[in-house]
């Protein structure tokens, strides 16, 4: 929890507008947060089921939909 | 009840497939991928999967993705625990599906979704609905979620399980080459959350299915970072710290690097450390004067790394991304898999 209040501070102080003729790095496939969701599947389902650990980021379900 | 929506999510992948190529308008992609998961001591999985987006207007799009978990368990699992678990399960088929529709309206976007899962033994599925909103010409976007799961052992007397599961986010344009994600997620479980193959034996030898509590409650935080590299790559961080009403707490670390070697070829490494304490009936052994009891490898303290190193080759007049990955899961549990996967990307 610490880390993250950390880098919320840090990195608020420097946020500006940028403007959309701007974003032609951030619309790169590289800077996506889960560009190949089918990628992203598949490691959340291996980390559901072999940790006990699930969530943080974004809707999806409550554990591994297995046993 | 299964097989049908198998056969309804099939029938309507091919109506889409038939469909997006006749109105292709732009991003869409059809992608397969097989993944092969060595886990020892002693299980493999071999994951075909295939998936489809497709933008049905400029507002609309429909991702569909299919797999299914072919898992081989050679002899008894759970052995190796120190509680003594064991389990009879040597072989399942899991199968999934997963569809999701999301809509623009302006600043607005909305998206629900639906995945299902299915093996001889048990049963998922998972309604889902999210919105979104951009704000200060889009710099700034907030999302909230919700799901519910509802999941069956088929193998337990009372097998059901229902999840209900929240979530918001923060995403946060930084500079032009940096970008913030804050998440959160709450999730409530209640029903049958053992397993019907794990039991657990007693100091004297005794044996029992194991017998964990009821409900579960789960928060997790999350921060994620993608920078853009002068070199023509990016870094991603990430950290999430996780708790529950089972005292399991624990943290995420996460980073890695993308970089084009050339135009065409995309490499990605990968590191992730995780660490979590133990449940708080979690026990080494029982004396079988315990309330609860529990045989589940994923309830002990532990850490685990994983490397990961992916390649994507692109070939822009065939519009196809190929691409390889290995990655190596370690835990201090002596659980260790070598993950491969082969994929190929067609986009349209």
């Amino acid at each position: 929890m610490k880390v993250i209040l950390i880098l919320l501070f840090l990195f608020s102080t420097g946020c500006a507008v940028v403007q959309p003729h701007q974003r032609e790095t951030l619309s790169k496939p590289i800077m996506q947060f889960d560009y190949d969701k089918s990628e992203a599947a598949a490691k959340e389902h291996l980390y559901n089921s072999v940790e006990a650990s699930s969530g943080g980021f974004g809707v999806g379900g409550g554990g591994c939909g297995c046993n | 009840m299964g097989a049908i929506k198998l056969r309804l999510f099939i029938a309507t992948l091919i109506w889409l497939l038939t469909f997006s190529l006749r109105f292709a308008v732009a991003e869409d992609y059809i992608q397969g991928s097989t993944y092969y998961y060595d886990m020892k001591p002693n299980m493999t999985i071999t994951k075909p999967t295939f998936s489809i987006s497709k933008d049905l207007s400029i507002n609309t799009n429909v991702l569909l993705r299919f797999n299914v978990d072919d898992v081989k368990i050679d002899g008894v699992t759970g052995a190796t625990t120190s509680a003594g678990a064991s389990t009879t399960v040597s072989s399942d088929t899991r199968k999934e599906g997963a569809a999701s529709v999301s809509h623009t309206i302006g600043d607005w976007k909305v998206e629900a979704g639906y995945v299902f899962s299915s093996e001889k033994d048990y049963r998922s599925s998972t309604p889902s609905i999210s919105v979104s909103r951009d704000f200060f010409q889009r710099n700034t976007t907030l999302a909230v979620g919700y799901s519910h799961s509802f999941d069956e052992d088929l193998n337990a007397v009372s097998g059901e399980k229902n999840v209900n599961n929240y979530s918001a986010s923060l995403t946060q344009v930084l500079s032009p080459w940096t970008v913030m994600q804050v998440g959160y997620t709450f999730s409530d479980t209640n029903g049958y959350l053992a397993s019907s193959y794990r039991r657990v034996i007693f100091r004297n030898g005794g044996e029992v299915p194991e017998y964990v509590p009821g409900d579960r409650n789960r928060d997790a935080v999350g921060i994620r970072i993608a920078q853009w590299l002068p070199t023509n790559g990016s870094i991603h961080l990430s950290y999430r710290h996780y708790r529950d009403s089972w005292k399991i707490d624990s943290n995420t670390y996460q980073v890695q690097i993308y970089q084009h070697l050339l135009k065409s070829v995309l490499v990605r490494g990968e590191y992730r450390h995780y660490s979590q304490d133990g449940a708080y009936f979690y026990k080494d052994s029982y004396a079988g004067t315990e309330r609860y009891l529990t045989a589940t490898t994923s309830l002990v303290p532990f850490t685990a790394n994983l490397y990961g190193l992916k390649a994507v080759y692109t070939i822009d007049k065939a519009k196809l991304d190929l691409e390889a990955k290995y990655e190596k899961y370690h835990q201090s549990t002596g659980l260790e898999g070598d993950i491969y996967m082969l994929g190929v990307r067609y986009m349209f």
